[in-house]
């Protein structure tokens, strides 16, 4: 009995470990691909420590079906439904209610999608990346499922992933 | 100084007979263990070890994200298999450490997972998913150490998943009612572990750290209520609030049904230990609940009687630390009402001889009665 119970233990974490990476890689790999706009949080801090401090660059279509959306100031409640431009995979956005998302090809939270982001960078090219994203054009390729999940891959500048893109430099 | 030395100090000073000696010195050698072969080979894998960790950081970055977590993933089979094994063989200090490594290592894990995928959630969910995930494995484990890490993660897993709570609410008295109201649950939910006959008898270490942690943070969070009354909140206490008092209300109940289990062997610490339990309910809650304008004596009145009770079920369960710490505590609060009665008097030379007469009078009164304490306690037998 008690060495059922330690084996159950032991298994359960990896168990769960597992259970968020699958979670993590389906959400990425079933979801609609888009290219969202970014800036950063504190334009004259772009890091804090580890990582890229930013925030969604929404550009708000008309109309407004959910509160206000001016200055991006939307309230966590709502949803954003997002529909394609000529960009291809840049979207517009509509600040809608969450229970009117029916008709939208992606739509996500307002709440995920306002206020405060962060991005893993590594420490050692911390100052480079901050130097070009002030100069570039940033983005978060990302991955929206069909439950509204926001599921970030990587930071593009240029529309490259930001290491190709420093590396081409 | 080894135990032989030891030994044979007490043998030379007629404490202890050749025959016990000679038992003891039999049976620690059964007991010792290869202590050196133990730390070498420790030293041994911790050098792999690091190594490893050396060659993964120099080359993080090249390291692509799923190698990482296989890595990562391999690891954490790696420390399982070899808790099993340890348990098999009957290590139980060597077990012991690696369900602390593991614990541990399943955070840095999920904080792994987090960095890899970009997971923007809030740290308390992280803490959720680490408590939940490591709730089965800590319970495997049996040493005060690793009880007293679980319930610090334990701890700052509520407090930070509270403050996500209260700050979901909005600015506004509601929210800052809800995380006061709420912040005094886990000393109480601490002792209802540490009151559990179960717990007592299987995990005996994991009893008394529960009961350290949950009388320490109950004493120290009325304590802090009690200032409450030299600067009570402006309006009426908002609803929320009485919430987190019921709740505490309710454990409080079952924790003085079951006071006999918080004072095991100790029938004539039942009683004290139930007037503290309920002083810590009233004092913790009443001044947040009651208070309307300053009232400095009542909050030095409210902060004397918690420890004096205190002291008293330190005294009643023969347990001279806490009577020692309660009296000090009392103590240092009668000096601190001293200078704030007659703190305009320190400005001047009479004032500071009449505060120094009043320590010095304070600490020879404690002094003398905690000698009486000792004696009392030495006397009386454990029942």
């Amino acid at each position: 009995m008690n060495n059922r119970l330690l084996l159950v233990a032991v298994v359960t974490p990896i168990l769960g470990l597992l259970a968020l990476i699958g979670r993590a890689e389906l959400n990425l790999q079933n979801g609609r691909e888009w290219h969202l706009p970014i800036t950063g949080y504190d334009p004259r801090d772009l890091l804090s420590g580890h990582y890229l401090r930013y925030q969604y660059a929404l550009d708000w279509q008309p109309p407004d079906r959910c509160g206000s959306a001016s200055d991006g100031a939307i309230d966590g409640g709502c949803c954003v439904c997002l529909s394609p431009t000529d960009e291809g995979r840049v979207p517009r956005f509509h600040n809608v209610r969450c229970d009117e998302v029916a008709g939208c090809l992606s739509w996500a939270r307002g709440g995920d999608l306002i206020g405060e982001q962060r991005f893993f960078v590594p420490a050692e090219r911390a100052k480079e990346l901050e130097d070009a994203l002030r100069s570039r054009s940033a983005r978060i390729r990302a991955s929206i499922t069909s439950d509204g999940v926001v599921a970030v891959d990587t930071l593009l500048l240029d529309g490259e992933p930001w290491q190709e893109a420093l590396a081409a430099e | 100084m080894s135990i032989t030395h030891k030994i044979a100090e007490w043998q030379r000073a007629g404490l202890l007979s050749a025959e016990a000696a000679a038992a003891i010195l039999q049976h620690e050698e059964r007991q010792s263990r290869p202590y050196l072969l133990y730390a070498a080979g420790g030293l041994g894998a911790l050098t792999i070890v690091l190594g490893v960790v050396a060659i993964i950081a120099s080359n993080w970055q090249d390291i692509p994200g799923g190698v990482k977590l296989a890595i990562d993933l391999l690891l954490a089979s790696g420390v399982a298999a070899a808790i099993v094994l340890a348990e098999r063989r009957g290590g139980a200090w060597l077990r012991e450490l690696l369900i602390s490594i593991y614990y541990g290592f399943v955070l840095a894990s999920i904080g792994l997972i987090s960095q890899v995928y970009h997971l923007g959630g809030a740290t308390w969910q992280a803490l959720l998913a680490w408590s939940a995930l490591t709730f089965v494995l800590v319970t495997r484990g049996r040493s005060a150490g690793l009880a007293s890490a679980w319930i610090i993660g334990l701890h700052t897993t509520y407090y930070l998943g509270l403050e996500a709570l209260v700050d979901g609410l909005g600015p506004g008295r509601e929210g800052e009612a809800l995380g006061v109201g709420l912040v005094s649950l886990p000393p109480l939910l601490c002792l209802i572990v540490a009151a559990s006959a179960s717990v007592a008898r299987w995990r005996p270490l994991y009893s008394r750290a529960f009961a350290r942690f949950g009388w320490s943070g109950a004493l120290l969070l009325a304590s802090a209520a009690s200032f409450v009354l030299y600067d009570p909140p402006p309006a009426a206490p908002p609803r929320l609030l009485l919430l987190g008092a019921g709740v505490a209300a309710a454990l409080t109940g079952v924790l003085v049904v079951r006071a006999s289990k918080l004072v095991p062997g100790r029938p004539a610490a039942i009683t004290p230990t139930r007037v503290l339990l309920l002083l810590i309910l009233v004092l913790g809650y009443g001044p947040l609940l009651l208070a309307s304008e300053e009232q400095r004596l009542l909050a030095a009145l409210c902060f004397i009687a918690l420890w004096a009770a205190a002291a008293w079920v330190g005294y009643a369960a023969h347990n001279v630390r806490v009577l020692n710490i309660a009296t000090a505590v009392i103590g240092v609060r009668l000096i601190t009402v001293y200078f704030e009665v007659f703190g305009s008097l320190l400005d001047t030379g009479l004032g500071l001889i009449t505060g120094g007469l009043f320590t010095v009078g304070l600490t020879y009164l404690w002094a003398r009665k905690r000698r009486d304490f000792a004696a009392h306690l030495a006397e009386e037998p454990k029942q």
